[in-house]
């Protein structure tokens, strides 16, 4: 393996190791927001809403969010 | 309308100054009346590298205090005449010196220049936040090391949160002999790793510091001025033209001067 190559690797792990330290914050963050926003909407409760950050092996965030409601809001009052 | 940029790197030593200096001596050259800015309070340089040293009169916090007018405190740069340079002092308290400040400064100077060019202090710290908050544009300088790379990757993100019409990244002291033996991460790589294409690239130059030592401007001597020259097109054609580093090290008397650069 050329040395840059073993370099550029070594930084891609770098980074790698910089965006996972991030998540937890981030997702904890964009939680609050989304349930906030979804809730004008939907009848929600923050167990049922479910906000996942990963981290892809290319260095990418990968978002996910899953919520789960029993009553949308009447639109007529929004 | 003038343009505000800020030329910051998150890392220390990259050659933030030096580039100010040349870029905006480049700008200067295509006939932009240009004025640069030191916000590394407490650690100026800029006046240094330009060889004015000792025509500063009056500096920033001079202009901020009320002191003086901001046209006693630029200076003419002696190789350029669209080149004004706003200095920076070298002891203060820091902390009286707000991102306002700069700011009102900054629109004072945009008045009547097309360019202002902002050296940033390195870190991520106050003086970065004074240094951003005026500009509306960002020039990110890297050199081709992990260390500066992980810092410009993390400052891009943090510059993400101001409000920029444009972040561009600076590749500096560029090894084309190592790139091209691949001991060197390559542009390619730093475009792959920070998805930004540079929008100069700026080959080591021992030309600089000598010229830098003699307080002359290097013009059209060297090779990293011709580099300059490309990277004030780009800048303001709105071009992407990679000057080629690895150039002058390729073919057989490439390879000879290669050859010869590793052994000295």
């Amino acid at each position: 393996m050329k040395q840059s190559e073993a370099t550029v690797q070594r930084l891609h792990k770098v980074l790698l190791g910089d965006k996972i330290a991030h998540p937890t914050r981030v997702a904890a963050v964009l939680k609050s927001d989304i349930f906030m926003l979804i809730s004008d909407y939907m009848e929600l409760s923050k167990d049922a809403l479910k906000v996942n950050l990963e981290i892809t092996t290319k260095g990418q965030y990968k978002l996910t969010i899953e919520a789960v409601s029993d009553r949308v809001k009447d639109l007529g009052t929004i | 309308m003038s343009r505000i940029i800020v030329i910051t790197s998150g890392k220390g030593g990259v050659g933030k100054t030096t580039v100010t200096a040349n870029l905006g001596r480049a700008l200067s050259r295509i006939g932009q009346r240009v004025v640069v800015l030191d916000v590394d309070l407490g650690l100026n340089n800029l006046d240094v590298v330009l060889g004015i040293e000792n025509k500063v009169v009056y500096d920033l916090v001079d202009v901020i205090e009320g002191r003086c007018r901001i046209k006693q405190a630029l200076i003419q740069d002696t190789a350029e005449q669209g080149l004004f340079i706003l200095p920076s002092c070298h002891s203060y308290d820091k902390s009286r010196i707000t991102a306002q400040n700069i700011r009102s400064v900054v629109a004072s100077l945009s008045m009547s220049h097309d360019y202002v060019l902002i050296d940033c202090p390195a870190g991520i710290e106050t003086g970065f936040h004074r240094a951003v908050a005026a500009s509306n544009e960002a020039l990110v300088v890297i050199t081709p090391h992990i260390s500066s790379i992980r810092d410009a990757d993390k400052v891009i993100a943090l510059l993400a949160t101001y409000d920029m019409l444009n972040v561009g990244i600076i590749v500096n002291r560029a090894r084309g002999d190592l790139m091209l033996s691949s001991e060197m991460i390559d542009i390619d790589d730093i475009i792959s790793v920070l998805k930004k294409c540079p929008v100069g690239v700026i080959p080591e130059d021992d030309c600089l510091n000598i010229y830098n030592n003699m307080r002359a401007d290097s013009g059209k001597a060297s090779e990293s001025a011709l580099a300059f020259e490309v990277l004030a097109a780009n800048l303001h054609n709105g071009q992407n033209d990679i000057f080629d580093v690895t150039q002058r090290y390729k073919g057989i008397f490439g390879k000879l001067k290669r050859n010869l650069r590793k052994m000295v």
